[in-house]
């Protein structure tokens, strides 16, 4: 009975890199750059120039971030014990948003040092905030959660104070457009950093899935099944937000990546296991594709992401809700 | 009824607690428990709501910081590491935890972790053991079915399931028949009895219902106000002794005794 | 579980909306702006008609840019602009000694500093997004001017009993009008003559000039990101198409600075990059970027930088012609020679600034 169930979840796997290639596949071809197969094999050199500087990696970009993004909602939905739980939760996407003020206005360093300020801050959040939980109540998780909403509210009210310092002339634009997150700016050196990131914290985090899911039980039920619960989520949430922050300090923030996939995976595959992990950032990962394709075809210029993640998004969730209810 | 004495001690005893005192934050919830168990014995914390129970079992699961000590065959429990601890003391609080859609054989394979590596998953050999206990239990058809979706009664056996996969020493129960019907609760005690007679295990159960502790425990430690009060022991004390004790713990009770069709005794309590 | 999946979707129906009502909520704001725009254009107009002489007879009735029907009782002697267009208007119609309050931050234009530096020490009124109305109750002005933006303070200025006008000048025709305006209200009809004529002569004297030439392929920057760009509906449009080049981002109707990638850039390929006058970036930096070497402009050089020294021509301030001007001269150097340039900088600022 159990080899049955392992096939059907293998399926699911398959079926959905099957659909993720084809949307890659059309990330490639959709653009505002005339791009044509027989001029790139011709070796036309603004045709290679525009696909391998900027095409190809917006599109490796959507697919890494999306993964990412779709794994790190599982991982802290499973931790937290809730289903809401996003990985703004402790303050990543605030941090960054502060960060990022910080860097349009003060940094000179252009794209690069918007967004090494942006990982500052979010790691700074994060930081603060289990540091926080630690000083104030040791082991639970919802210390954890109320030292992020703190944080959160103070990384808001950074932000607040550095957009009325901006220029609405200039930089409160600006401010505003990161803060919506779009893939626009990508180029090939944009995407080194948040792809190591996330791929060797990917790969960490999916092999301790096991001690993942025991940190979903009752603090004292995990301590006597053999996990030191304090370190561990320590060291998970960490990883995982690194992964956030490397994301998002590129992108800006993209919302309702980590709430919907891990939601529709578990709706597809109905228990928690590995396959749910990789199946819930597989699922991102398609969702970003396809936002990022049409917030870059649909209108003249370019529109934020998080329109079309949220726009895909939600009648698909509704979908899988519907049809799990007729079950 | 046996009053605990230190120097009566003959050998070195199973598992031991000694001079617990705990409490939460400045207040103090039990003060100087001691008592003793033997391999192969079940003891049950007999007392009102508040009298403690819950937090004697917590300090002995070193869950809650405590003075005194608890040691397993000489070797103290607080100075165990976390997976130490896990491999010699399982622990079953009052409300498991399990709030994800998880297979039964996922929640029954949580047992070994205590014994597997951190990146280690469980073996071929480890999942079939896992089966066996599952069928033992009669739970072989529910192998791949989501917990969640089991009734009380189930659930609480797979929890057993996996209390018998950590296959430690000490078993530790926190109220575990308080949400099962009648004939639950009986295949519940009689699992739980099973493994300690079988095996090298001793069991400290919180009980929700005190015949049931008369049915099938070994010693009973009395609690009021976080004082050891006594201990009983139902198969010799006799039933004079322990309605004495039972009217110290709850109030007015009568406790009565019956025999089956097979001449076993067995105990009935009503409140008067 | 019921709950849980009626939870999910408002939580989803919220982000939802949250997600689409940014971007839409430019678009409303400018679609109804357009539509008073029409209104306002043509009441203006008609003022015009009417008021045919150089001297305003007061009581006046006015019209300002958000189609808003205000009665100035006489000439107005002490006025507070809250908008540096405006503020550069008034000088420019010699109004500066009638300002007893500005917007914030006077002491980034150059311009105040060079020919009207009590300016600086005038009591600061606020932004484009935040008027400070107890700075404006304090000052009592006979009349204060604002940018449409700020729209909302109309009803407690009335209540203070200060006159307020709005001006959107988001395209040439209506900075036209948002000039002619302010002459009527000011009484200054002669300078607005004076003025509006040197702008059409200079502007025509360069057209005929370039008319025959080709038209370049210009793409113009925003301030703070090299990736925003002006479509037609902006003034900086018709900056470089009166300069006699052709912006390679007119397909695009955003009513504010528009984001584009990377890709559309090198997919218009502009023969030249202007980057815009308080730009964060400079012209190093885009000659610099790999992602631009395929770009025609970057392979030869061709990235200027919109002049800011006395002004930044690139907003729609009364001296903008010049800024069309000094395009003119980098787009066809040729015909449109730098010393006509020079010169009508010279000319204009002596005339309506005093410099």
């Amino acid at each position: 009975m159990e080899i049955v169930k392992r096939t059907k979840k293998i399926q699911y796997i398959i079926v959905i890199i099957l659909i993720l290639g084809v949307c890659f596949f059309l990330s490639l071809s959709a653009g505002k750059f005339p791009l044509h197969v027989p001029d790139l094999f011709r070796g036309d050199e603004t045709a290679l120039s525009v696909f391998w500087t900027l095409r190809f990696p917006r599109s490796c970009m959507a697919v890494i971030a999306g993964f990412g993004l779709g794994v790190v909602g599982i991982v802290y939905q499973t931790i937290f014990q809730n289903p809401l739980a996003a990985p703004d939760i402790i303050g990543v996407s605030a941090g960054a948003c502060g960060g990022a003020a910080f860097g349009i206005l003060f940094c000179a360093g252009g794209t690069v040092g918007v967004t090494l300020c942006a990982f500052a801050g979010s790691v700074i959040a994060v930081i603060s905030a289990l540091g926080l939980s630690m000083v104030v109540r040791g082991k639970s998780h919802l210390s954890i959660v109320l030292s992020g909403l703190a944080v959160q509210s103070l990384a808001q009210t950074v932000l607040m104070m550095l957009k009325l310092m901006a220029d609405p002339e200039k930089e409160l634009a600006a401010i505003e457009y990161w803060i919506m997150g779009s893939l626009n700016a990508i180029t090939a050196k944009d995407i080194m950093f948040p792809i190591g990131v996330t791929a060797i914290c990917m790969m960490i985090l999916i092999c301790l899935y096991r001690q993942i899911f025991l940190l979903s039980l009752h603090e004292d039920e995990a301590t006597l099944l053999g996990v030191s619960v304090g370190i561990l989520r320590l060291v998970i949430l960490l990883l995982a937000t690194l992964v956030v922050a490397a994301i998002v300090s590129v992108t800006g923030v993209i919302g309702f990546v980590g709430l919907v996939a891990p939601h529709c995976a578990r709706l597809l595959l109905k228990n928690l296991c590995v396959e749910t992990l990789v199946l819930s950032g597989l699922i991102g990962s398609v969702l970003l594709l396809v936002a990022d394709i049409l917030a870059r075809t649909v209108a003249k210029s370019e529109l934020p992401v998080s329109v079309f993640t949220s726009l895909i998004g939600v009648p698909f969730l509704v979908w899988l809700m519907v049809r799990k209810e007729k079950n | 009824m046996k009053e605990y004495n230190t120097i009566q001690r003959e050998r070195e005893c199973f598992f031991e607690i000694h001079n617990i005192t705990a409490g939460y934050g400045k207040k103090e919830m039990i003060h100087n428990i001691n008592f003793s168990l033997n391999s192969h014995t079940l003891t049950c914390l007999i007392g009102a709501n508040g009298s403690g129970k819950t937090t004697l079992l917590k300090s002995i699961a070193n869950q809650l910081s405590h003075q005194g000590t608890c040691s397993i065959e000489g070797e103290s429990l607080e100075q165990k590491s976390v997976k130490e601890l896990a491999r010699d003391v399982s622990y079953i609080p009052q409300k498991t935890g399990i709030s994800i859609s998880m297979s039964v054989l996922d929640v029954v394979l949580m047992g070994y972790n205590a014994r597997l590596k951190l990146l280690e998953n469980p073996s071929k050999k480890q999942i079939q053991q896992a089966c066996e206990v599952l069928s033992k239990i009669g739970l072989e058809k529910e192998i791949d079915t989501d917990y969640l979706n089991l009734s009380e009664g189930q659930k609480q056996l797979v929890i057993l399931a996996r209390m018998m996969i950590e296959n430690t020493k000490i078993l530790l129960l926190d109220e575990p028949d308080s949400a099962l019907d009648v004939p639950n609760r009986f295949r519940m005690m009689s699992n739980i009895r099973h493994m300690v007679d079988t095996e090298e295990k001793a069991g400290i159960l919180c009980l929700h219902d005190p015949m049931l502790a008369l049915e099938f425990c070994d010693q009973l430690v009395l609690l009021k106000a976080g004082k050891c009060i006594g201990i009983l022991y139902p198969k010799k004390d006799s039933i004079g002794v322990m309605e004495k004790a039972f009217c110290q713990v709850y109030g007015n009770v009568s406790l009565m005794e019956c025999f089956d069709k097979e001449g076993k005794r067995h105990f009935s309590m009503i409140g008067i | 579980m019921k709950k849980r999946i009626i939870i999910l979707l408002l939580c989803g129906l919220f982000l939802l909306l949250q997600g689409c009502t940014d971007k839409i909520k430019t678009k409303n704001v400018s679609l109804t702006v357009q539509e008073t725009m029409t209104i306002a254009e043509e009441n203006v107009e008609a003022e015009e008609r009417e008021e045919s002489d150089f001297e305003t007879s007061y009581p006046v009735v006015v019209t300002d840019q958000l189609g808003r029907q205000v009665i100035i009782e006489e000439e107005p002697q002490t006025i507070v602009s809250g908008y540096y267009i405006s503020t550069s208007l008034l000088i420019a119609l010699g109004q500066e000694e009638k300002l007893v309050g500005v917007e914030n931050n006077p002491e980034k234009r150059p311009i105040y500093q060079k020919c009207a530096p009590h300016i600086m020490n005038l009591p600061q009124v606020g932004t484009v997004k935040e008027l400070d109305l107890e700075q404006c109750a304090l000052l009592q002005p006979d009349l204060i001017i604002l940018p449409f933006k700020l729209k909302d303070t109309a009803e407690s200025l009335e209540q203070l009993g200060i006159n307020v006008l709005y001006i959107k000048p988001e395209s040439k025709k209506l900075l036209e009008q948002a000039t002619a305006l302010l002459g009527i209200v000011t009484n200054s009809n002669e300078q607005v003559e004076k003025l509006q004529s040197m702008i059409l002569e200079k502007t025509k004297e360069m057209q005929d000039l370039v008319e025959k030439s080709e038209r370049p392929t210009v793409y113009i920057t925003g301030n703070s990101n090299f990736l925003t760009t002006a479509g037609c509906e902006m003034y900086q449009h018709s900056l470089i198409e009166t300069a006699g080049g052709e912006n390679v981002a007119k397909e695009l109707n955003d009513f504010s600075w528009a984001e584009i990638s990377y890709e559309q850039l090198l997919a218009w390929n502009p023969e030249y990059i202007i980057l815009a006058a308080d730009a964060k970036f400079d012209i190093e930096t885009v000659l610099k970027d790999e992602n631009l070497a395929g770009c025609k402009a970057v392979k030869n050089g061709n990235v200027y930088q919109m002049p800011s020294n006395i002004e930044s021509w690139d907003s729609p301030i009364p001296g903008s012609m010049l800024g069309s001007l000094w395009l003119a001269n980098v787009l066809h150097s040729d015909v449109y020679d730098v010393s006509r340039y020079e010169s009508a900088v010279e000319e204009f600022y002596g005339e309506f600034y005093g410099l």
